[in-house]
């Protein structure tokens, strides 16, 4: 069973490892990632963050919809973290029991800011991502910015319609 | 310190506020400089900092109780990334202060430190408007390879946060001091008695933001035992802390003990065969 899908640039830190792991009460975490799947040191450091209620996988996007989609991932809680909308568009539209897209920090670790259209304090977006964006919306995708589970959780659709 | 406070004093007359206000800046700066810079060593807790301004000021004893007192209120908040709920080390060291330079008591410092911790919260947002701004000359100076100022830029701005703090420190001191005494003195004995109730209460509050994060099966035996061994056997706080300290210090061996059992005997089977993600999955 998958809790949602989270898009954040940093991927696991504290407040996926502290907060929202203990939060969702999940025992699965997917890093699911083209580029990190590919270098070792960012495959270490994710899992040194990774808190030992919970077993890290870090896969390629299409990896990680082979194992979403295998039958034994209903008796698992997932929580699937990416780094960017374009991953969230390709997996949900292969994989089907996703219940939310949670938005939170995003497009800030990159060397174009001024280029990028500032939705809130911590997601900057190009003309790209706002197509994406909207792709997942308009699929029916209950998407939502919420940082922590304390903080309120806004729709995604109000924020781009800023 | 006091020594040196008393000197001052004489050559200086009623300019005290000056050097108290200096000292309790440099507290700031300390703990600015330890949060960030060192990376949370825990030394920028209301504990600790309660304390520094308790010995800035002569008053260690009273420093430590109060640091006590806001500890407790302050347990569960934890800074997390990007999310600040509130400033706890500026509402401890500035609340402290005020209460140790006004003589009042911990339930005057409890209420001054949490709206203080939350106002401060503003301080930081417009510091950060100007570190999220230097990202891009941190880029530019990669581009450009010019490593050196790059490495000067990381210490000037790490060097730079902790000096705002304690420049607005010594204003709130020396300006701040009273109207602080004023506000404290207009609040009526009524009030300030609900305060006092509502100071009692909040440790609990701190407690329970705490354990919402840290709740499990595992420690929730020591919950109980812990309230147990002071509603029913009523051992001094001291005598508790005894207890749990030992209990601390016994479990972190047997995990280190365990770890190294595990690693002993796991690792033959790991470098045998290299663990593949997708692999190990479904594995428990």
């Amino acid at each position: 069973m998958i809790s949602m899908i989270r898009i954040d640039d940093r991927l696991i830190h504290g407040q996926v490892a502290f907060v929202w792991t203990k939060y969702l009460g999940v025992n699965r975490i997917i890093v699911a990632n083209d580029q990190v799947v590919k270098n070792d040191v960012q495959k270490m450091s994710l899992k040194m963050a990774t808190p030992d209620t919970a077993k890290c996988s870090i896969l390629s996007v299409e990896d990680a919809v082979q194992v979403l989609n295998d039958p034994r991932a209903e008796s698992l809680k997932i929580l699937v973290i990416v780094n960017n909308p374009t991953d969230v568009r390709r997996i949900i539209e292969k994989v089907s029991n996703i219940p939310l897209v949670n938005v939170a920090n995003y497009g800030r670790i990159s060397s174009d800011l001024g280029a990028k259209r500032k939705l809130c304090d911590t997601v900057y977006v190009t003309d790209v991502d706002v197509e994406e964006f909207n792709k997942i919306i308009d699929s029916g995708m209950k998407t939502e910015y919420q940082v922590v589970p304390t903080t309120t959780a806004k729709p995604m659709a109000e924020l781009l319609k800023k | 310190m006091e020594v040196v406070i008393l000197l001052l004093k004489k050559q200086r007359g009623g300019d005290i506020m000056n050097i108290e206000a200096l000292l309790i800046a440099l507290v700031m700066y300390f703990a600015k400089f330890c949060d960030h810079g060192l990376g949370q060593p825990m030394v920028e807790r209301p504990l600790v900092l309660a304390t520094l301004v308790g010995l800035v000021l002569g008053h260690p004893t009273e420093g430590v109780m109060l640091g006590a007192t806001l500890e407790l209120i302050f347990l569960g908040t934890i800074t997390i990334g990007g999310s600040y709920p509130a400033d706890v080390i500026t509402g401890s060291i500035l609340a402290s202060s005020f209460v140790l330079l006004l003589g009042k008591g911990p339930e005057v410092a409890v209420t001054l430190a949490v709206p203080i911790s939350m106002l401060a919260v503003f301080v930081y947002n417009i510091i950060k408007l100007v570190y999220t701004a230097a990202v891009e000359r941190f880029d530019i100076y990669l581009e450009a390879g010019r490593d050196q100022a790059f490495c000067n830029l990381q210490v000037f701005l790490t060097l730079f946060k902790p000096f705002v703090y304690s420049v607005l420190t010594y204003f709130a001191i020396t300006l701040g001091t009273s109207v602080i005494e004023a506000v404290v003195k207009s609040i009526p004995p009524v009030v300030m008695q609900g305060l006092g109730a509502t100071a009692g209460v909040l440790p609990a509050l701190g407690f329970a933001i705490l354990l919402k994060t840290l709740w499990n099966a595992n420690i929730a035996a020591f919950f109980f035992i812990g309230f147990a061994l002071v509603a029913y056997l009523k051992l001094p706080i001291m005598g508790v802390a005894l207890f749990a300290g030992a209990i601390a210090v016994h479990s972190c061996y047997s995990d280190y003990n365990l770890k190294k059992l595990i690693a002993s005997t796991a690792g033959v089977a790991k470098s045998a065969a290299p663990a593949d993600d997708k692999e190990v999955f479904f594995n428990d």
